[in-house]
């Protein structure tokens, strides 16, 4: 019943999301549906609106005359009133020694339109070409700025006068009149015109604009972040349970994360109708697999334990891993087309999928382990009878981890075999995931053994997380190998602030409590 | 783990090849003082922890031997590991890889290695007959004389350049050598490439003899496409280098490459060949479609689709010989027995204990 009332809450989210007014006007509505043909597939105009936007302007709103510019709306006016739109604050600059190059006083000042960067369109080449010529690994922070911003520069000077309208062919004279009456500013006759255009598209191409429509109800409705805000909610309602131990929180809790987990789905699912690909086709996609794998785990230990752990681990990893893939926007189109070497479904799906499950497998053993070390260290006692069990938990996670990524190196080495004549070639994707196998190996013949106990397991299974973290994007950093797919920059940082955490609880974990249970003898490491 | 963590740091700097030889085929990781030919081995390298690894698994494999069906998973898990290591150190040592390039509507009978180099002497008195000698430059040695068997040459290597650029010779420095191009050259050394998709321009300056006659210095490159050509008792040479070949008795034909992109874009969908290949007497022995993912397999080789030039005229096919391709299937199908057999027993163990 809780349940029902959760994906009812979330219903109500989504369709809020949906629903939000940005476009007062309906011609804006009906021109966002309008199927394009961009790099390579079919997409809604909205999307193309989108990409564009975020890559000039870093973010998918527009602010001018403290007005709100939809991306759609800027795509209009950039491709068919390119003078009007010249007037738009849209590049940012934060680099003051670029900034120099045009303003005398760097002030407070960041944003700047076309317009007033005209004037020195010769001196950003200049500067592009020299940046160009140093070497990329010397580049400094002026360099990468002002590259960003020629590229940037060079993104907004095609896009000014271009036809938004003629990826699909035929009719021409209709979208001759198109472009006039918007270009005349009568909003009238182009809705007028843009209807007919609409429904003559439908008749001629009804796979594509009904394709175009549900990308841009998804685009729309941004179901991943829904998702992020849900899971935070549930996790907000464990730590209630936690301090105040309320059944009723506990049930509310896991409802809210079921609710979350039934939207990740179904945003996971609409991806893959989408793009008619299995679900991880690129970095965005793995990171929301990741995601969704680790509360699908969490959700059979929340089911197992009853304490709100399962809820915990879920929450806090679905969240991170779908902000990380928030970030991930911005680097182009998440539905991409599949480069020739990666237009394999049947590996995308066996490979892929089993390795990212492998990552959500390692991350949910080594939150569970975050958890318990942070519970310990904070409350400064231990009950023998929970390690065991939380041991126990974290070992046959482990074990499943290493199942996965096991099979999945395996698969990746045949589909490597079959592609590119090698079974292992020492690549850094392929050693990363050799590391996440021998870590795993590690901490089981450890266990078995008997080197290790509760604690020695929570913290290499901890560091697990590290290790997992770096396979994952570590190696993406380096830039090299034949998997150098999903490059994405300054998340150096990221990166190593993460492992530094994990390390942190790592040592966390070494502090003496007072065990329960009580013992005179030491147990455990 | 470490040696892992290490090797594929590396790779960023030392470029995949380069890294990948001295972490993980190498007995030890060395370091070698400045000026000093000596290295001191710091770390264990691949080899090493391999050879290790697997004296381990066989170690325990002994001392804790019973064929107890119980234990069999295990077994099977660990003889399958023991299996992967000695399949990546074998094909580390006899796997072999090289490029063919062929142009559309002609054919290839060798595939080049991207990395070494050959020096070739070719007779050419006789049109249309090509006697041929090959030396890899691998057996060069600065200062040895080395005969060219069948000619009455030998060589003697008086300079090597792993890399190197030549520029017309101005002024009064001295040219890399005295006869051919060499005499109007001087040599420019650069640091090898590491990046794996170009090919380092290797340069030798070596002293020509027939018997106790020196017929002068010469200075070939693989970046120099014309041979050099000298005259001795009346027949006439060439003299170049190149990358290294290997030959086969087999003829491949390129019939047609396409290069699918997707409609707009220049990302690649898919690329095709369609070749055929000829046997040694000409005759048509298969023909078939190489395209992304799905190489063509014939007489021990794998044949596969890397790359394309020249507008689409050009496919560039990579061609792998490893003798032990198989193993890694082999060691798969063992451990996933041996873990579904494990998975079973555990099953059955809880099953029991409750």
């Amino acid at each position: 019943m809780k349940t029902f009332i959760a994906v009812i809450v979330v219903i109500m989210i989504i369709s809020v999301y949906s629903m939000f007014p940005f476009e007062d006007s309906l011609y804006l509505e009906k021109v966002k549906v309008l199927p394009a043909r961009h790099e390579g597939r079919v997409k809604p105009l909205d999307t193309v609106a989108r990409q564009a936007l975020l890559a000039i302007h870093s973010s998918q709103s527009l602010f001018f005359e403290n007005q709100m510019i939809s991306p759609i709306q800027w795509l209009l006016e950039v491709s068919m009133r390119p003078d009007q739109a010249s007037g738009y604050p849209i590049f940012r600059i934060d680099h003051p020694e670029v900034l120099s190059l045009f303003v005398k006083y760097p002030g407070e000042r960041k944003y700047f339109s076309f317009r007033d960067l005209a004037p020195f369109l010769d001196t950003i080449r200049l500067h592009e070409e020299m940046a160009l010529a140093v070497d990329e690994s010397v580049r400094d922070s002026y360099h990468n700025a002002i590259l960003k911003l020629a590229e940037q520069v060079a993104l907004y000077e095609q896009l000014q006068g271009v036809e938004l309208f003629g990826a699909l062919d035929g009719h021409e004279r209709l979208r001759k009149k198109l472009w006039q009456s918007y270009q005349e500013g009568d909003i009238w006759t182009f809705s007028h015109n843009l209807v007919e255009y609409s429904d003559l598209l439908d008749e001629d191409y009804p796979e594509a604009a009904g394709n175009a429509r549900f990308e841009a109800i998804f685009n729309e409705s941004q179901p991943f972040l829904v998702t992020i805000i849900v899971y935070l909610f549930a996790f907000l309602l464990v730590l209630v349970f936690w301090c105040f131990s309320s059944q009723t929180c506990q049930e509310w809790a896991f409802s809210f994360i079921v609710a979350g987990f039934l939207l990740h789905t179904t945003g996971l699912i609409a991806r893959m109708v989408i793009e008619g690909r299995p679900p991880v086709t690129n970095l965005y996609s793995s990171a929301v697999f990741v995601g969704w794998g680790a509360v699908l785990f969490g959700l059979f230990l929340e089911r197992k334990l009853r304490d709100g752990l399962g809820i915990a681990v879920s929450a806090v990893i679905g969240a991170i891993t779908l902000v990380i893939a928030h970030q991930l926007v911005g680097s182009g189109d998440t539905l991409e087309v599949m480069r020739a070497v990666l237009n394999s479904n049947f590996w995308l799906a066996v490979h892929v999928v089993t390795i990212t499950m492998g990552y959500s497998a390692m991350f949910v053993a080594g939150f569970v382990a975050v958890f318990y070390i942070l519970r310990r260290a904070l409350t400064r006692r231990e009950s023998l009878s929970e390690a065991k069990v939380a041991t126990q938990v974290v070992y046959g996670v482990i074990c499943f981890a290493l199942l996965f990524s096991f099979v999945g190196t395996v698969l990746g080495g045949i589909w490597a075999d079959q592609s590119w004549g090698r079974f292992w070639g020492w690549d850094p994707k392929e050693n990363g995931a050799l590391l996440i196998i021998l870590w795993d190996a590690i901490l089981l013949h450890a266990r078995w053994a008997g080197l290790l106990k509760g604690r020695g397991v929570m913290m290499l299974a901890v560091f697990g997380n590290a290790v997992t973290a770096f396979s994952w994007f570590g190696v993406n950093m380096l830039g090299v190998g034949l998997h150098a797919y999903g490059f994405t920059e300054h998340s150096y940082i990221w990166l190593a602030v993460f492992i530094l955490s994990q390390i942190l609880i790592m040592v966390l974990a070494l502090l003496p409590v007072k065990q329960t249970v009580a013992r005179l003898r030491k147990e455990g490491l | 783990m470490v040696l892992v963590f290490l090797g594929t740091i590396a790779q960023a700097y030392l470029g995949t090849f380069a890294a990948q030889e001295f972490y993980f085929r190498s007995w030890f990781l060395v370091w070698k003082p400045p000026h000093s030919s000596v290295g001191i081995p710091y770390f264990p390298g691949g080899y090493f922890i391999g050879l290790f690894l697997f004296l381990n698994l066989i170690a325990t494999g002994i001392v804790q031997f019973s064929l107890k069906l119980k234990k069999l998973g295990l077994l099977l898990i660990h003889a399958g590991l023991c299996l992967f290591i000695i399949g990546e150190i074998v094909s580390g040592v006899t796997a072999r890889e090289s490029q063919m390039e062929i142009r559309v509507g002609e054919g290839v009978d060798f595939s080049e290695d991207m990395r070494e180099v050959e020096l070739v002497v070719r007779d050419i008195t006789e049109p249309g007959v090509i006697r041929e000698v090959k030396l890899s430059a691998t057996k060069l040695t600065p200062g040895k004389e080395r005969a060219m068997s069948d000619t009455p040459f030998s060589v003697t290597l008086k300079k090597y350049y792993s890399n190197a650029d030549l520029t017309v010779k101005r002024g009064d420095r001295a040219p890399a050598a005295d006869r051919g191009v060499g005499a109007k050259v001087v040599v420019e050394p650069k640091p090898m490439i590491i990046d794996d998709e170009e090919v380092n321009n290797a340069v030798v300056v070596l002293g020509l003899h027939a018997g106790q006659n020196s017929l002068g210095t010469w200075l070939l490159s693989n970046g120099i496409t014309t041979p050099e050509r000298f005259l001795y008792r009346g027949k006439e040479y060439e003299m170049m280098l190149r990358q290294k070949r290997y030959e086969y008795p087999f003829r491949i034909e390129l019939t047609d490459f396409v290069h699918e992109t997707y409609p707009g874009t220049d990302i690649p969908k898919n690329f095709t060949s369609s070749i055929r290949v000829l046997n040694a007497d000409g005759e048509l022995d298969r023909q078939a479609l190489i395209t992304m993912n799905h190489p063509l397999r014939y007489q021990g080789l794998t044949i596969f689709q890397a790359s394309y030039g020249d507008n689409d005229r050009i496919s560039v096919f990579q061609v792998v010989d490893n003798p032990v391709r198989f193993f890694p299937y082999l060691s798969s199908a063992l451990v996933g027995v041996g873990l579904v057999f494990q998975f079973i027993i555990t099953l059955f163990r809880r099953r029991g204990g409750k």
